[in-house]
């Protein structure tokens, strides 16, 4: 549980049975039937197969990028060493670290699941926290496979730019921040420092 | 989507190479997690794909362009901010919902405020993965950090579309 868990355990094979059952899947089966139900009934059936052709064609149209951006996620896991983000990440304090933090967030690809492990073992080797606010907050707003994958291909290039620029100092701005709270929450044990 | 590709497929040429000139075992634990990740992406593509597209097509057009559209200024980017706590799952959804968003006449700033509430404040994320992982103080002062930064994108975002 404290160690992240190996790239090869994402790897493990599952049965597709498995994967059909699994919550996230059940989800957007739930999610489309539902909405495409009440689509059909409320607004009829021109407007509902007028959505479903636009959006069957926008994901054909979408594939050639999405299947790069899966093959870019796996082989940057694969390339980058698992303990490379970790000792850049650890590396520095105050602003420096912050800086840092921000700058490594553009470039770990992935969700939660990649991520949150990785916090959890900086955080525990004693990195500094403000750095890792910074790197949570780069890593989820800004991550360049991210936006490459879905939102240059379908909010176009202007608006990502647009998001983009905007987003640059917010990392900084909350990682500033998060330097007095962390100083007034002193963790006792760690992870329960909110009792005080 | 031919920028994206055409900026996406040469880097995955260059990390082949990478790949294929180091260690074996490195390739196949590459080539296992693209296969993860592309039976993760195939299941669920075609389904957010159409919810989303669904979901647009539900939403009252001349409700949302009112609260939400370029004109609504600051109130449309606070409202979108509150909204954006509360869109579960990843980006498979959020993009294509964003998109429906966009079609439905939301404004430039108010979707930025949108995207950036659901990526820093999703409850979702922050009750089934964050805290779980990594307890309660770093979440907790994380989140409170985070609160003010979605408007802050938005009126930078204002800012910028005006000139």
């Amino acid at each position: 549980m404290h160690e992240p868990s190996p790239p090869d355990d994402l790897a493990r094979p599952t049965s597709l049975r498995r994967r059909l059952t699994e919550p996230s899947f059940l989800f957007l089966l739930v999610f489309a039937s539902s909405t495409g139900l009440a689509c059909y009934v409320l607004k009829g059936p021109a407007v509902f197969w007028t959505a479903f052709r636009e959006h069957l064609w926008l994901l054909v149209a979408i594939t050639p990028v999405l299947a790069g951006a899966v093959l870019l996620g796996a082989f940057l896991q694969a390339l980058v060493p698992p303990g490379y983000v970790r000792t850049r990440l650890g590396e520095g304090s105050g602003l420096r670290g912050i800086a840092i933090g921000s700058f490594i967030g553009l470039f770990v690809p992935g969700g939660p699941m990649i991520s949150m492990p990785l916090l959890l073992a900086v955080i525990e080797a004693g990195a500094d926290l403000a750095a890792c606010v910074a790197f949570y907050m780069s890593w989820s707003m800004l991550a360049l496979v991210r936006i490459i994958q879905w939102e240059v291909p379908l909010m176009g290039g202007k608006f990502a730019a647009i998001r983009f620029l905007s987003a640059i100092p917010l990392p900084f701005v909350a990682g500033l921040m998060a330097i007095p709270l962390f100083r007034r929450f002193r963790g006792r044990a760690p992870g329960s420092g909110m009792s005080s | 989507m031919l920028l994206a590709a055409s900026i996406i497929w040469p880097i995955v040429v260059l990390c082949t190479v990478a790949l294929w000139t180091g260690p074996r075992s490195r390739r196949r634990q590459a080539l296992a997690l693209a296969q993860t990740n592309g039976v993760f992406m195939a299941l669920r593509m075609p389904f957010a794909m159409l919810g989303a597209g669904f979901a647009g097509s539900l939403l009252p057009a001349d409700l949302v362009a009112e609260w939400l559209g370029g004109a609504s200024g600051w109130k449309g980017i606070l409202i979108a901010s509150a909204v954006g706590c509360f869109v579960p799952s990843g980006p498979i959804v959020s993009f294509p919902f964003a998109l429906a968003l966009y079609n439905t006449g939301v404004g430039v700033p108010q979707l930025v405020a949108f995207l950036t509430s659901w990526s820093l404040l999703s409850v979702h994320t922050f009750m089934a993965w964050e805290m779980p992982v990594l307890g309660l103080r770093f979440p907790l002062v994380r989140y409170a950090c985070s609160l003010i930064l979605p408007p802050i994108a938005g009126f930078l975002a204002m800012a910028m579309v005006d000139i």
